[in-house]
């Protein structure tokens, strides 16, 4: 065997089939996911353009098309969420209108004065439903995002780049999910007891009943809470908390300076006179927080096994990502682009610009790997 | 407030000098940023009003949701950080994950038992524990089922302040030892009134996002009262229905469940404070 098949051997923890290899060579990085998500999200949020915003949304459909799992469930999901967004428009029409064009006129219903007093119903405009639909557009987009970034990255690796402050917490969140074995099995036991006691109905892993669910609860927390102070004095034992990151205080004072200050530019933006620079400013800060945190993971001393490689195709697909984000926001500040779709006072159809088409689109990069891993 | 947080659970680790003041202002700093992430609707009420404040509006939800992030990290980071004590440790995993499964099954209306265990564990082993209970149950509940999106901070903020604001309670129940129905019905009352303040609250990341009508829309600049008045008609339109079901099922599930519950929760906390000597 050669060492580069030892290697991919070691990564994917199977034989490497040639196969298998083939799929970890266009398998993206769970970080470009991430970014993807960012990326995808932050256009749909920066323009009210319905037009973009179902570009966006295509494309994220698009992904979800191609990582759509056996599991059904996740298809109605989708659906509701388009419904809960198009819900959205009745909701908006009835709670007042403004615009020029009136469609129709709605009975009024005032709500009691020890209520608010707020009155419901009354003219609907064109130009209020033109609004409503497409801010409904922008909400199943970003449905549709997130659901594609959910189906389509594998959680769990995600979950190792974690900030290395954050390793803690990952220690309690591991030991938790492997105690649900154990209290799968004391359940059992309970219910076996139960049996023997002459309940019946009972099976040892059968559905519970209702008044077998609330017998057991109590019983079964205990047991739970009783396991876990047994696997702290284990944990103790092996010096669980010496391998905590040791952190410096002037360390924590960069960064909650910096949170500050990104925090005062946000509020800059919509007070000062001059919303770049507050903009600059509050990234600025975001950036230095960033690098606080993810620097903290080089003194952690924790092990990283099976690390993930950040192939050719990764670094083509954060690059779309980064250029789309990149090609909105600077059309965002220059206020080109048609990016913003304000009906009023009079209802109009929304712009189309073909940079911003084209950056929208580029979110479609994730699946060029996907598409070369596929066989013909 | 901060104070509040640090100084809490039996053998937490104690800090000295320097240490304790960048914590305390960190969790300070974090939880204010938080707090206004989730409040800016009503901070940006006097902002300028006029043409480009107004382009203005729809950036906010990003601006703020990245922010609100940015400070969970930076607070939860700060408050598991130092060697926590493993008997601890261990039991906000099981309770952790145990929240996580009550959230799984729905009662009516949409309503679940997420918030019963978070409400009592908080209640009795004080704010920072109930924080990162409430922070920690959400993380594991929305990762199970893949329900991972930009709402997940600002549940997590709510949830741990749910847990933080029990844990606050927690600090009558040295005088409500011998009053216990008083107890009960301090926790019935604290559990229907979050059972409207979480919806209220979660309302808030995509009120300003979602709602284009006349009087319940939102945008910089709109004045105080106004946007009260807006939030409310939005509210009373969409979530107080939901909301008042949430709160119904908190209360049953308090009555029901509330008593035994608290009383396996004491016995343990009152293991850890055991102190061998040789």
């Amino acid at each position: 065997m050669e060492r580069a098949d030892v290697v991919s051997t070691a990564r994917a923890g199977v034989a490497a089939t040639p196969q298998r290899r083939a799929e970890e060579e266009f398998r993206l990085h769970p970080l470009v996911w991430a970014c993807w998500f960012v990326a995808a999200l932050s256009v749909v949020f920066l323009t009210s353009n319905p037009l973009y915003a179902a570009l966006v949304g295509l494309a994220a459909l698009c992904q979800y098309a191609a990582h759509r799992p056996d599991d059904r469930r996740l298809d109605y999901v989708l659906v509701i969420g388009a419904l809960f967004a198009l819900a959205t428009i009745p909701l908006n029409l009835i709670s007042g209108s403004s615009g020029a064009t009136q469609l129709v006129e709605l009975p009024t219903l005032t709500v009691p004065h020890w209520l608010g007093g707020v009155r419901f119903g009354g003219p609907v405009t064109a130009e209020s439903l033109a609004y409503a639909a497409s801010q409904a557009v922008r909400l199943s987009a970003v449905f549709v995002v997130v659901w594609a970034f959910n189906v389509s990255v594998d959680h769990f690796r995600l979950l190792k780049y974690a900030p290395a402050g954050l390793a803690q917490l990952g220690v309690i969140l591991s030991v938790g999910i492997l105690l649900v074995p154990s209290a799968i099995d004391s359940l059992a036991t309970m219910q076996e007891a139960r049996i023997t006691r002459g309940h019946r109905g009972a099976r040892p892993y059968g559905p519970a009943g209702l008044t077998a669910l609330v017998a057991l609860a109590i019983p079964l927390l205990r047991e739970s809470l009783e396991r876990s102070v047994q696997r702290a004095e284990s944990l103790d034992a092996r010096g669980f908390g010496r391998l905590a990151l040791v952190r410096r205080p002037y360390e924590s004072l960069i960064a909650v300076g910096a949170l500050a200050v990104a925090a005062g530019g946000a509020f800059a933006y919509f007070y000062a006179p001059m919303p770049g620079v507050a903009v600059l400013v509050a990234l600025a800060g975001m950036a230095v927080l960033l690098i606080i945190v993810v620097g903290q993971r080089r003194r952690s001393g924790t092990v990283r096994l099976r690390t993930d490689r950040f192939g050719r195709a990764d670094v083509l697909v954060v690059a779309a990502c980064v250029a789309s984000l990149a090609i909105i926001a600077a059309l965002r500040v220059t206020g080109a682009g048609s990016l913003v779709f304000l009906p009023f006072p009079r209802a109009s159809v929304p712009g189309f610009d073909a940079l911003a088409a084209l950056a929208c689109t580029l979110l479609l990069a994730p699946l060029g790997p996907e598409l070369l891993r596929r066989p013909a | 407030m901060a104070s509040a947080i640090a100084v809490d659970v039996p053998g937490a680790p104690v800090r000295t000098g320097p240490h304790r003041l960048a914590s305390s202002l960190t969790l300070c700093v974090a939880s204010a940023v938080g707090l206004v992430a989730f409040l800016y609707p009503f901070l940006l009420a006097n902002a300028p009003d006029g043409g480009a404040n107004a382009a203005h509006s729809g950036d906010a939800p990003l601006i703020f949701g990245a922010l609100i992030s940015l400070s969970a990290i930076l607070f939860l980071i700060e408050l598991s950080s130092g060697a926590m004590n493993a008997k601890l440790a261990s039991t906000l995993a099981v309770l952790a994950v145990a929240a996580a499964v009550l959230r799984v099954p729905r009662l009516p209306a949409g309503a679940t038992a997420f918030f019963l265990l978070i409400m009592l564990a908080g209640y009795v082993f004080g704010p920072r524990f109930g924080f990162l209970l409430g922070a920690l149950a959400l993380f594991v509940s929305s990762f199970v089922s893949g329900g991972f999106g930009p709402w997940v901070p600002f549940q997590m903020f709510a949830s741990g302040w749910l847990g933080l604001t029990s844990g606050w309670l927690g600090a009558l129940r040295p005088r409500l030892a011998r009053h216990r129905r008083a107890e009960i019905v301090l926790l019935l009352c604290f559990g229907a009134l979050w059972g409207f303040a979480f919806g209220a609250l979660m309302n808030l990341w995509f009120w300003p996002y979602v709602a284009t009508g006349d009087a319940t829309s939102w945008r910089p600049g709109l004045g105080l009262v106004a946007t009260v008045r807006h939030y409310w008609a939005f509210y009373l339109l969409t979530s107080a229905g939901w909301d008042a079901w949430g709160a119904i099922a908190n209360v049953a599930l308090l009555a029901v469940a509330g008593r035994p519950i608290l009383s396996v929760l004491t016995r343990f906390r009152a293991r850890f404070q055991v102190d061998w000597s040789p």
